[in-house]
């Protein structure tokens, strides 16, 4: 469950020119649903899912994760939260099980929890056969799938998935996308953000509409469509241009 | 909070050991320097001394002055004690306790006493036999040396081998009258003005150009009565190029030569006179006063030195890791992720910084491992070999122990700069430079006049190197080893601090 209430964001900016990166965002997700949160860039996508996630702080406004305060209880938020990004990066020397068994100690859990868990995830994703080569030797399909499996590792209920197709194969997304759904279906809260309508189309089940750090449209997929048709492309442009 | 710091320190030091740079800055680098270094000074030093110590120069000169040349060693050389050692091996009563076979190499001709002709022809053929043997002269002494010769004979062997084989045997002499004349288009340099009135100068300066002569003596006639005539002091001319590498050598065998002759005539004129040595020396400085040891003075040198390598080597192995282990986090983009791990950033700093720490700790250590090899078993300066004797293990223990404090600073120092760069290149220009900066208080002790104090005791860096001076030396100072194992690890723990506080700033950890 994520709840945020008009959450705002000012970077100080270059030279002191403070740059308002969100103002007044406030929208819900809740378990069993993938929320969508549309934008072109530079509309303020990362700076939200980077607030959600405790990366950074809210200049205003504030914000719940599982009923976890966002600033409050910081690292409450974080051990119920798996965060990927399109550019995640992984340490090249250490093996895809070292990587897995450091977060996993990260996060608290034991050795054995480790263990078995590599052993579940490694058979969903596929993974055993490069489970102990080094990460610089892994293709960027294995790198992403160990990444997948990093962030999901000790279970959390919430995944925030910031544009996690960005830059990668047909394939590679194709399985993210099939990933993201899996979530949905053992009843995890996601948040996803993305620049690509289709994207949208395919997977969420409400969408918010993010332009120069406003939220413009928040609603379900349908409500969406029937106010500004079918072609959702083409409904973005209007909701931008009204907004203008 | 202590098993977050593990987890981090123990998957970082993982990471950082398979990185091959790191291990080539934190154990290649400190364990082959040293080695290297005696290397090639071994090399350069031996080179020099064979080249020059069994080379013949080729000094210009008349028959007049070659005479009173050979007469002012041959004069020298009747003074010394081991003209009588010569004397009995010359005697018959010698020959006649060796058999034949042993003699033939050894044999002192009786005429070498009274003849200085014969005594040069002999001092020729010793030269000669060195040149041919398999090493040259300093190593024979040398080796008599080793026999357990009492000290003054072992200095009379080394005077010997500089002034009677060096200064006349391995001199050859050539009549100034038979040199070519000078190559036509010849054009002498430009040397000092007032050119020597010497005949065939201009063909003496031809030869010296094109290395095959090396000096020009002349020795006036008033040297031969030196000891009966008190005369004005009796100028030796030996006109010859300092900058040519034979040409120096001859001028300081002739040098040697005049020096030591020069002090055999006024012992001579003092018995002439029936005057006491101490007519021309009334005061002098009682020797053996100095309490401090040849070890002590010996260490005292080598303090000066080691602390400038241990903190070089400290600084070497913690700063690649410490841009690794920071800027190196955002430059692979894994920062981010780190800092959504419910491990505090305090966590995550102090982890990191132990593995530096560790890193640097393992260069200094490998580094003075390789000195204390080096110093053992290569051919180490002479100087650097009674280190050996004098360092009881405490005093050892504590000087490797006094790498902790460098190693500590630099690691709090670097990790600090590290989190706060952007990129790994940004790191290292902020850190590269300092190398030139930290290693100044390395030099501290090198200063004269450096002692440790309250003061002092308190600057990190400058204090490690006082004090292991100090410690080299045989001086414990408790109370100012305790300090400066605070000072450096205040100062390491404000740089922590400040990493800590880099890591929850969002300018810093999304700077772009
Ligand atoms: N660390 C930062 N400092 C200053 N401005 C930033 C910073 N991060 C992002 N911005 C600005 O905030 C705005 C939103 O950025 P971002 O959240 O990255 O957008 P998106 O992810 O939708 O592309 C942009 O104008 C961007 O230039
Ligand atoms: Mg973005």
């Amino acid at each position: 469950m994520i709840e945020i209430h008009n959450l705002g964001k000012t970077y100080p900016g270059r030279r002191s020119v403070p740059v308002r990166a969100l103002a007044d965002v406030s929208f819900e997700c809740r378990p069993g649903e993938i929320f969508g949160l549309l934008g072109p860039n530079g509309a303020g996508k990362t700076t939200a899912l980077r607030i959600i996630s405790t990366a950074l702080r809210p200049t205003s406004g504030t914000g719940r994760v599982m009923g976890f305060d966002i600033v409050a209880d910081a690292t409450a938020v974080r051990r119920n939260i798996g965060f990927l990004s399109s550019n995640t990066g992984l340490y090249g020397r250490l093996t895809a099980r070292e990587v897995l068994t450091y977060f996993g100690r990260l996060f608290g859990l034991s050795d054995e929890r480790i263990r078995a868990r590599i052993g579940e995830l490694s058979a969903v994703f596929s993974m055993s056969e490069f489970l102990d080569r080094p990460c610089d030797k892994l293709s960027t399909g294995m790198r992403q799938k160990v990444n997948i499996a990093r962030t999901v590792l000790h279970a959390p209920p919430v995944m925030v998935f910031d544009e996690p197709t960005a830059g990668l194969d047909v394939l590679t997304s194709r399985s993210i996308v099939q990933f993201v759904r899996e979530c949905r279906r053992e009843q995890r809260t996601v948040l996803f953000s993305t620049h690509i309508m289709s994207e949208v189309e395919k997977l969420c089940d409400r969408v918010g509409v993010l332009h120069e750090g406003r939220l413009h449209f928040c609603g379900p997929i349908d409500e969406l469509r029937s106010r500004y048709g079918a072609d959702l492309d083409e409904a973005f442009v209007r909701i931008v241009g009204e907004a203008a | 909070m202590l098993a977050g710091v593990w987890t981090i320190y123990r998957k970082e030091l993982v990471d950082t050991l398979r990185d091959r740079k790191t291990l080539v800055f934190m154990l290649l680098i400190p364990a082959a320097a040293i080695p290297l270094m005696f290397a090639g000074i071994n090399a350069l030093v031996q080179r020099a001394q064979r080249q020059t110590a069994v080379e013949v120069v080729r000094i210009a000169s008349d028959a007049d002055s070659q005479r009173r040349y050979v007469q002012l060693v041959h004069q020298w050389f009747l003074g010394t004690q081991l003209q009588k050692t010569f004397r009995l091996a010359a005697s018959p009563l010698f020959g006649a306790l060796l058999k034949p076979e042993q003699t033939a190499g050894a044999t002192v001709p009786g005429e070498i006493f009274d003849d200085p002709a014969a005594f040069q022809r002999w001092t020729q053929g010793l030269a000669r036999a060195a040149r041919e043997g398999i090493d040259d002269p300093a190593d024979k002494s040398a080796a008599a040396a080793q026999i357990e010769l009492p000290d003054a004979l072992r200095t009379e062997l080394v005077e010997f081998y500089r002034v009677a084989l060096k200064g006349l045997g391995l001199v050859e002499f050539i009549d100034p009258a038979v040199l070519a004349p000078p190559p036509p288009g010849f054009v002498a340099a430009a040397g000092r003005p007032g050119r020597p009135a010497v005949p065939g100068f201009e063909r003496f300066e031809a030869a010296l150009r094109a290395k095959e002569l090396h000096g020009y003596l002349v020795i006036p006639p008033e040297a031969e009565r030196i000891v009966d005539a008190v005369s004005p002091t009796v100028l030796i001319t030996l006109i010859h190029d300092s900058t040519l590498r034979l040409s120096k050598e001859a001028g300081e065998r002739v040098a040697y030569v005049v020096e030591q002759a020069g002090q055999r005539v006024v012992e001579l004129r003092l018995a002439a006179r029936q005057l006491d040595a101490s007519f021309v020396l009334p005061l002098d400085m009682q020797g053996q006063s100095d309490l401090a040891t040849e070890s002590q003075i010996a260490m005292a040198i080598i303090g000066g030195i080691l602390p400038y390598f241990v903190i070089a080597f400290a600084f070497l192995g913690g700063m690649y890791p410490a841009i690794d282990l920071g800027a190196g986090e955002k430059e692979r983009n894994t920062l981010e992720t780190l800092i959504l791990a419910p491990a505090s950033r305090l966590e995550i700093a102090f982890g990191k910084f132990l593995v530096i720490l560790t890193t640097a700790l393992i260069a200094a250590f490998a580094g003075l491992l390789s000195i204390v090899a080096s110093v053992r078993y290569l051919d180490a300066p002479e100087l650097l070999k009674e280190i050996q004797l004098e360092l009881s293990p405490v005093t050892a223990l504590l000087v490797a122990l006094l790498a902790i404090p460098p190693a500590a600073a630099f690691a709090g120092l670097f990790l600090a700069i590290s989190i706060y760069a952007r990129s790994f290149k940004e790191a290292q220009n902020y850190i590269a430079p300092l190398q030139f900066v930290l290693i100044l208080p390395a030099m501290a002790p090198m200063l004269p006049g450096m002692e440790i104090n309250a003061t002092l005791a308190m600057i990190p860096l400058v204090n490690v190197s006082i004090l292991s001076k100090e410690l080299l030396r045989g001086a414990v100072h408790w109370g100012y080893y305790v300090t400066t194992f605070l000072s450096c690890f205040v100062f390491a723990g404000a740089c922590v601090a400040y990493a800590v506080r880099q890591f929850s700033r969002e300018q810093v950890l999304f700077r772009s």
